[in-house]
């Protein structure tokens, strides 16, 4: 099962930092509409920021995601 | 040398670290960053920073390793805290150590410019009219 994080904003927004999804070899745009059905609001934090998968950011969100795969909703950067 | 953590450090410390890596080091270029009172006109009674940790270290470590190829300096270190932060204590440290200070002062920009741009960290500010992610 992909584990799927949210940060700071997005994970406040959302109510919680980590689920795991019961998916396996679902492009990023399945996943976010599967998860679209319980939390429209993953909608907009892919406007709004990036997704990771695996801790490297990624914009195509044709990516495949396996079963031990780690995605994550990442808000704008603040840090420094 | 890099850091995530929630504890302050000593810029001294480090610094004199830095110095003990090489005996070729002529100069040590420093950043720190430092909570302020005053942003976007609003008074910020402290600052809460939040890090995805695992893609941090891993981000860090690259832009150290990119900064020391660049500008071919001798070492970078990198800390940044997060956690709860008060006003005018530390937030982020970057030391290089190079033979000269003109790849020092330019691989220590890099680094925080970067680390701005690429490190999955975010600062939540609490000011007196509220809380907000900036």
């Amino acid at each position: 099962m992909p584990i799927i994080k949210f940060f700071a904003k997005f994970r406040e927004e959302i109510g919680f930092g980590v689920l795991r999804l019961d998916v396996d070899n679902l492009s990023l745009n399945e996943l976010i509409e599967v998860l679209a059905r319980d939390y429209p609001k993953v909608r907009d934090f892919v406007k709004e920021g990036f997704l990771a998968v695996n801790r490297r950011i990624v914009r195509d969100t044709n990516t495949i995601v396996k079963r031990d795969d780690e995605v994550a909703f990442l808000p704008k950067f603040s840090g420094g | 040398m890099i850091k995530i953590q929630r504890e302050d450090f000593s810029v001294e410390d480090l610094v004199e670290e830095m110095k003990r890596r090489s005996k070729n080091i002529g100069a040590v270029v420093t950043f720190l960053g430092v909570a302020r009172e005053f942003s976007r006109g609003r008074e910020v009674l402290e600052l809460e920073y939040e890090v995805y940790e695992d893609m941090a270290v891993e981000t860090l470590e690259e832009i150290r390793r990119e900064a020391i190829e660049k500008f071919d300096v001798t070492d970078v270190f990198i800390v940044h805290r997060y956690g709860r932060i008060g006003i005018n204590e530390n937030i982020v440290l970057i030391v290089v150590g190079a033979v000269h200070r003109k790849e020092a002062f330019e691989a220590c920009m890099f680094c925080i410019d970067e680390i701005k741009r690429r490190a999955p960290i975010w600062k939540k500010e609490k000011t007196k009219e509220g809380e907000f992610w900036v």
